[in-house]
């Protein structure tokens, strides 16, 4: 493998280990908050408890979010380095913001949080942890704002003298519909994950009759919460469906596993075996209809299948050599006035020139079967992204599903007759983890093979490493994640089954004086 | 006012800032840094290494976000350097990264079992993640100043950077991070015994002022290295010029002029003589105020950092293969748009993040002594 595939390797993997902890952390810490404003409101002291119990999971997921967070910031610099010089000027605007605006408040105010008990009256404690909660979200905000800008360029421009994409508006970046549908879908489907969390843990003490007074309580929260944000997070998946819809169509076929374009209104496939050899969607199950009417919200406009896009990246790629080759001679003599001209004619293309250069050393020189190959690295892995989307729809209405059971038993506070339902309730805890995980592969690997969609190629916005380097930091962060991920399950399942009692109890445990 | 929005000026100010940036790292993050390097030195028993571990506990995490900014901040508005510092110190800054994810998983995981490997394997874990990012952030600041080897693509400005760790095994680099772990060290030193009531202060009253002393000599061997490794070098430029550093000529001027000719370069002279003044001030007011110490400390790294950007200017970190190629702060910047949002944003946000985090040292101030880790055992790092 090339150091690009395997720094990219190494983006996926370290990305996927912190998405782990990020949701969980996103919606743990509104439920958290949630709990001490009743606590706060009512002033029963088993609230006081359940929000530490809850706080101290909490806790140990944060550390590990902060923890595999730090590498994602550094490593657009250790190992994109062309990407930082590409986009820089643009994609590191909300990540600085991120750190002023956001991560300061969950980093300055988690201290007060966990050891502020004593020293602040519950109001401003009460406070201090809805700032913390806001933080939190906000960081989400900046994050998925700079991701949205991946999907969707907006606001920027090429300037040929810098050799890269430069901002002309953060406005267009900020409140890019792409980024605002990915900020909401990604937020609920945090707090889906964290009311998962909670419910799942409270019906395993409801099943084994203990903590029943603190397990009761943690579900009239968690419960209503999980439905709210189940609602949120499909509705909001079908608004990003329409914007993925508008800017990524290569991203929509393959989800739909649509080769050809069909006559609109195309019908909605629901399942089949996306076959990348033949190119056909085998065994397809379809709604007529139901697709075109979800993504263009109207009856005759077309939705293109991928050997139409393919046919469109042929084009674009001509196109973008136009802009390169005049980008050269412009770059050799600045006063090349009609050479610049032609670079601003064909900017919006010139990303599609860049896909050349894996196939071939010098654009100038690509044939006709290079474009053709590099129009085909147009196709991301159909099959994968397909599974992929079905698997995270199934998981969201599976929780809808169960939320608006697991809602209804308890307010009638019915839940502790249905013994199936606890102990196969517990068991929901990963479907969260399935949606968000498979989502990011939709996503993310759907957007390949750009980096910045139709700008910049991943492979091209590598740094020049050496191999072996990164084989070596691409071992040492999956020894590292595993060992500490194993250490993170291992306290958490420790203080699940120690549960709220041990927490609150303030006596030093007997054990200290053993060890 | 129009001179304020000025391409020169934002980059300027930006410039400023890249150091402001460095020393609110270092004056906050180097006292809880310095507390996890000291404590599995000092601490001999678990109950001592705690105390020390806790007086740090609720506040490494904001400090932290220096780091954290400074990092997104050089990405935002110095992406040239971004890329070449991070590239070109591949492997150092995966060992950062390393320490930096033993930090957070470290102070939380720690206490929550009582095993004595378990807690002692943690303690090493937090003394790596305090002494490698501090030995680092010298290493880089020497390396600044040193240079890297990298070049750029004239076609298509890509970078081509020998990521190879032996530009930072130099001898200014290896001094300067010796400096800053020994910064960092006092610094936390300072920080315990503001913070500490314990018998652990007399021990950390009897260290110290060796340390100031040596400090003095590690920083004048630092301009002295400097002084004999590293060439004058003259930059001739436009100051306002798109950001793309093949667009200047660099001259670099012969060395060996010998050590003493460190005295005309007022920089190093006004740096040696400040650094000297405030150490002396540390030492001379060491133990009896000391609050005033610690911030004289604080104070001494800032003037190291000063001394490092002044004696660069305008360069900011040079190239060793392509001396004409060297990242200067008048062709490595971000856009003017960019760099004028992003002093929007630190002009509205910078105020509330200071006077959150004041207010948060009020509300946590008071010494810790070893009672109150008994008391909540359990809560508490």
């Amino acid at each position: 493998m090339e150091s690009a595939d395997l720094s990219r390797l190494q983006f996926a993997v370290t990305a996927l280990y912190h998405f782990i902890f990020v949701p969980l952390t996103l919606g743990l810490v509104v439920i958290v908050a949630m709990m001490e404003t009743v606590y706060v409101v009512t002033r029963e002291e088993i609230w006081k408890k359940i929000t530490k119990f809850w706080g101290l999971l909490f806790g140990i997921n944060f550390a590990m979010g902060v923890a595999t967070g730090i590498t994602m910031e550094f490593q657009f610099g250790t190992n994109w380095s062309y990407y930082a010089h590409y986009v820089g000027d643009i994609f590191g605007v909300p990540l600085a913001i991120e750190g002023m605006m956001a991560f300061f408040f969950e980093a300055a105010f988690i201290g007060l949080f966990f050891f502020g008990w004593d020293r602040l009256s519950p109001k401003k404690h009460l406070m201090v942890t809805w700032i913390l909660a806001f933080g939190t979200s906000m960081s989400a905000f900046w994050i998925l704002v700079a991701n949205g800008w991946m999907q969707d360029p907006v606001g920027s421009f090429f300037n040929p003298d810098t050799m890269r994409m430069e901002l002309s508006s953060l406005y267009k970046v900020v409140m890019s519909p792409m980024a605002q549908c990915k900020f909401v879908h990604t937020l609920n489907a945090g707090y889906l994950t964290g009311a998962a969390f909670v419910t799942a843990i409270s019906l395993y003490y409801l099943k084994r009759g203990r903590n029943v007074d603190v397990a009761r309580r943690s579900l009239w929260v968690s419960s209503t919460f999980g439905l709210f944000a189940a609602l949120c997070v499909i509705l909001l998946g079908d608004e990003s469906g329409y914007t993925v819809g508008h800017s990524q169509k290569m991203k929509l076929a393959a989800i739909e596993g649509a080769w050809r374009a069909e006559e609109p209104p195309a019908g909605l496939t629901l399942f089949g075996w996306p076959n990348m050899k033949t190119q056909t969607t085998d065994y397809a199950v379809k709604i007529p209809y139901l697709m075109g009417i979800l993504v263009t919200r109207s009856l005759d406009t077309k939705i293109l299948g991928v050997h139409d896009l393919v046919e469109r990246g042929v084009s674009r790629i001509k196109k973008g050599m136009i802009a390169y080759n005049a980008l050269q001679l412009y770059r050799e003599s600045p006063a090349n006035e009609e050479a610049l001209n032609l670079v601003k004619t064909y900017e919006k293309y010139l990303g599609y020139a860049l896909l050349l250069k894996r196939h071939v050393p010098s654009v100038k020189d690509a044939t006709a079967f290079d474009i053709q190959r590099a129009a085909e690295d147009l196709i991301p892995n159909v099959p994968v992204i397909f599974w992929c989307f079905r698997i995270m729809v199934g998981c969201g209405f599976a929780l809808l599903l169960f939320f608006a059971l697991t809602a209804r038993w308890v307010w009638r506070d019915t839940l502790y007759q249905k013994p199936l339902f606890l102990s196969f309730g517990t068991w929901i805890w990963p479907l969260p983890w399935l949606a968000s995980f498979s989502g990011w592969i939709v996503a993310e690997h759907g957007r390949q093979p750009w980096a910045i969609d139709k700008i910049l190629p991943t492979h091209y916005g590598a740094s020049t490493l050496p191999a072996s380097f990164v084989v070596f930091t691409l071992c040492g962060f999956i020894l590292l994640y595993t060992v500490l991920l194993v250490v993170d399950v291992f306290l958490m399942l420790k203080y699940i089954k120690l549960g709220p009692d041990y927490v609150a109890d303030p006596a030093p445990s007997q054990t200290h004086q053993t060890s | 006012m129009e001179f304020l929005t000025d391409y020169t000026t934002l980059r300027f100010i930006w410039w400023l800032l890249l150091g402001a940036l460095f020393w609110f790292f270092a004056a906050s993050e180097g006292f809880d840094m310095g507390v996890a390097v000291i404590s599995p030195i000092i601490g001999e028993k678990d109950d001592e290494r705690r105390l020390m571990l806790n007086t740090v506990g609720p506040v490494w995490e904001g400090n932290q976000i220096w780091l954290i900014l400074g990092a997104g901040a050089i990405f935002a508005a110095w992406p040239l350097v971004y890329g070449v510092l991070f590239s070109g110190f591949y492997l150092p800054f995966f060992a950062v990264l390393t320490a930096l994810i033993l930090r957070p998983v470290g102070f939380k995981f720690r206490s929550k079992l009582h095993n004595a490997s378990w807690r002692h394997a943690w303690d090493w874990c937090l003394f790596l993640g305090g002494a490698v990012p501090a030995l680092s952030f010298g290493l880089v600041l020497g390396g600044l100043v040193s240079g890297a080897s990298f070049f750029f693509d004239s076609s298509s400005m890509h970078l081509w950077v020998s990521a190879n760790v032996v530009n930072l095994l130099q001898p200014l680099p290896l001094c300067s991070a010796l400096l800053w772990l020994l910064l960092f060290v006092t610094h936390g030193g300072l920080y315990l015994h503001l913070k500490l009531e314990s018998p652990l202060v007399n021990k950390i009253k009897r260290l110290l002022p060796l340390r100031f002393w040596v400090s003095i000599l590690l920083f004048f061997a630092f301009l002295c290295i400097w002084r004999l490794t590293v060439p004058d070098r003259s930059v001739v430029m436009v100051t306002n010029l798109p950001s793309n550093p093949l667009f200047k000529s660099v001259m670099q001027l012969p060395m060996g002029k010998g050590v003493l000719s460190w005295l005309p370069q007022g920089f190093m002279l006004y740096g040696l003589i400040l650094f000297t003044a405030l150490t002396a001030g540390m030492i001379a007011f060491y133990p009896a105020r000391t609050r005033l110490v610690f911030v004289l400390n604080a104070l001494r790294m800032g003037v190291v950092i000063a001394t490092v950007g002044i004696g660069n200017f305008p360069i900011i970190i040079a190239s060793l293969t392509h001396i004409d190629h060297s990242l200067t702060l008048w062709d490595a910047s971000s856009s003017r748009l960019t760099l004028l949002i992003m002093l929007v944003a630190v002009i509205l946000l910078l105020p509330i993040m200071l006077v959150c985090t004041a207010w948060i040292y009020k509300v946590l101030k008071g010494p810790l002594c070893a009672k109150d880790i008994e008391k909540k055992s359990k809560e508490l790092y």
